[in-house]
């Protein structure tokens, strides 16, 4: 697991923002840069300051909740010039309207691009509530082939494929490829058992990919796979490519091909990853979230299984899901019921869990989410 | 989100001085999505001057010609604030709110140097307690404001001239963070929150 050590910096009239940070592998499948072990140094107007990745996190949280509830104040009264920002336990930044923008604007340029993620620190844990075990049963993985001579085709996962006669709606796209597998909880053989594509994708040599139920990825992806698009559009759910040329062939999976068209999938097996989702006191679920991609990503790395093997679809989704929600919070906050919105996604893993259900999403932010964005696509008209 | 049977955001009376008189600080004009979302333009026109061409030019590089045909279309959406004077009409759609918070943001990012400018002066003065209007920027700002207002809005003699100096600049130093990326979702969370009340 190879992390390279990139800087960063973001600009603004009365703030400079640099910083040094771990990429995650994880970052290929996501729209976002995922970072890791950061250190920053800040200037807003005459005040600077060095911390690492809690301190920026802080103050991260500080600036948009201030930001949140100035601009969602009703009071005209006194028009505030001073502007104090208490993050951390004891410190304090007093700004000017325009520093305070500045800073706003740097943060939120920081936080578009980049995602950090959280470590996972015992001292963190007694903030919790009570802690939420969930199963993601990583439900088959795929092997295939396809016969030697073909020319290499690369395979996208069914979902980021926009509806042809409208514009993508990411999260639309995702809900549909969750539906199968949301409410129900479907025998791991049978929500994994390869289904024809809707629209046959046809690809130029005419190969057709059957890859409805898993993402078909070398499992030298994290190296050989290429990174999902960094133009790609914060909403959409990440595409993997890959070149079958560079698949190990599982040696207990020959496959007979079906005719020339279809590369058939196996379900080799079942893998189960645990995951501890905080059930924090305050519906601060986007943190919730960002300690649950850690998670994964920690199980990732001490299995030492192979990312192509143990990050499905699914889980690709859930991540892209989670980048979703934590994307549109927005879409969320003009709904009344969104204060339980944690709760809720905890009962629902909670029972999930107790059904041994085979898959898990944040399902009642991510239905929540998809609810509204659906129908009211504010980011989709840009 | 079923809450929202339709996707009208529905005619709303914003009874003026009753509530207006009880708390003097608090704007009831931005209790309405519709009220607010005329308001930040109106704050917008008297900044920069902006005729309704610029607003459609700049609704037609984001590609929402659809909902602002010709300046009567705006003059339409933005008749529905309950504020206004005269007749027109009185819903507005969660779409039509939508394009319109989109371009208020991206004149808001046009403008966001003079926004600036405006503000720099303002904070230059405020702490002095002197006057703004010795600022020529400020003072034709607020004179635009309050003219605008008192011209398209009903009710105006309800309302004094420093509670409006005040509605004024809490709507400039609003524009200001709705310039910044993501300004249009700080914008559309913002109509939410006041127009129920939190």
């Amino acid at each position: 697991m190879s992390q390279l050590l990139q800087s960063f910096s973001y600009h603004q009239p009365e703030c400079e923002l640099s910083l040094q940070a771990k990429v995650s592998p994880l970052s290929q499948w996501l729209p976002q840069t995922i970072l890791a072990e950061l250190n920053f140094s800040l200037r807003v107007g005459n005040s600077r300051l060095k911390g690492n990745q809690q301190l920026l996190e802080e103050l991260i949280v500080a600036v948009a909740n201030y930001v949140e509830g100035y601009l969602q104040s009703d009071r005209v009264g006194e028009l505030v010039s001073r502007h104090q920002i208490s993050y951390g336990r004891w410190r304090k930044l007093e700004l000017t309207t325009l520093q305070l923008f500045d800073l706003h604007v740097v943060l939120e340029e920081f936080t578009g691009q980049c995602q950090l993620l959280p470590k996972i620190r015992a001292s963190i844990r007694p903030a919790w509530l009570g802690m939420v075990a969930v199963l993601i049963a990583v439900v088959g993985v795929g092997t295939w082939r396809v016969s030697s001579g073909e020319t290499p085709v690369a395979v996208r996962p069914e979902v980021p494929q926009p509806l042809l006669d409208s514009p993508p709606v990411p999260p639309k796209a995702s809900k549909d490829s969750f539906e199968p597998t949301k409410k129900t909880t479907p025998a791991p053989e049978k929500s994994a058992q390869p289904q024809p594509l809707k629209p046959a994708d046809p690809i130029s040599n005419g190969t057709k990919i059957q890859d409805e139920a898993i993402p078909l990825t070398s499992p030298t992806a994290p190296t050989s796979g290429e990174p999902s698009d960094p133009a790609m559009i914060p909403e959409e759910p990440p595409a993997i490519s890959t070149n079958p040329a560079q698949v190990d062939p599982v040696p207990n999976q020959p496959q007979a091909r079906t005719g020339s068209v279809s590369a058939k999938i196996k379900i080799v097996g079942m893998r189960k990853i645990t995951v501890i989702a905080p059930n924090t006191e305050e519906p601060d679920y986007v943190k919730a979230i960002a300690q649950l991609n850690a998670q994964l990503e920690a199980k990732l790395d001490r299995q030492k299984v192979t990312i192509s093997e143990t990050i499905p679809r699914e889980l690709v989704l859930i991540l892209t899901a989670v980048k979703v929600a934590n994307k549109q919070k927005l879409w969320l906050r003009a709904e009344p019921n969104q204060d339980n919105a944690v709760q809720q996604m905890s009962a629902l893993l909670q029972e999930v869990l107790n059904q041994n259900s085979s898959i898990v999403l944040p399902a009642g932010e991510y239905e929540l989410l998809l609810q509204i964005a659906e129908k009211h696509p504010l980011g989709g008209t840009k | 989100m079923s809450s929202r049977p339709n996707s009208v955001i529905q005619s709303e009376s914003v009874s003026l001085p009753s509530i207006f008189m009880d708390s003097p600080d608090i704007a009831p004009q931005l209790q309405s999505i519709k009220a607010h979302l005329d308001l930040a333009l109106l704050a917008l026109e008297a900044l920069t001057g902006i005729s309704s061409d610029a607003v459609l030019k700049t609704a037609q590089r984001l590609g929402l010609e659809e909902f602002f045909g010709d300046r009567l279309s705006l003059w339409r959406m933005r008749q529905s604030s309950p504020l206004r004077k005269g007749k027109g009409r009185k819903n507005l759609d969660i779409e039509e709110a939508q394009a319109l918070t989109l371009v208020i943001c991206s004149l808001a990012r046009q403008y966001q140097g003079k926004i600036r400018q405006a503000i720099a002066k303002l904070e230059q003065l405020s702490p002095q307690k002197q006057s703004l209007h010795q600022e020529p920027i400020l003072a034709d700002y607020l004179e635009h404001f309050h003219q605008l207002y008192c011209e398209r809005m009903m009710q105006w003699e309800a309302v004094s001239p420093s509670y409006l100096e005040k509605l004024s600049l809490k709507l400039l130093v609003d524009l200001l963070f709705y310039s910044a990326p993501n300004g249009d979702r700080r914008l559309w969370i913002a109509l939410w929150d006041h127009s129920l009340g939190r």
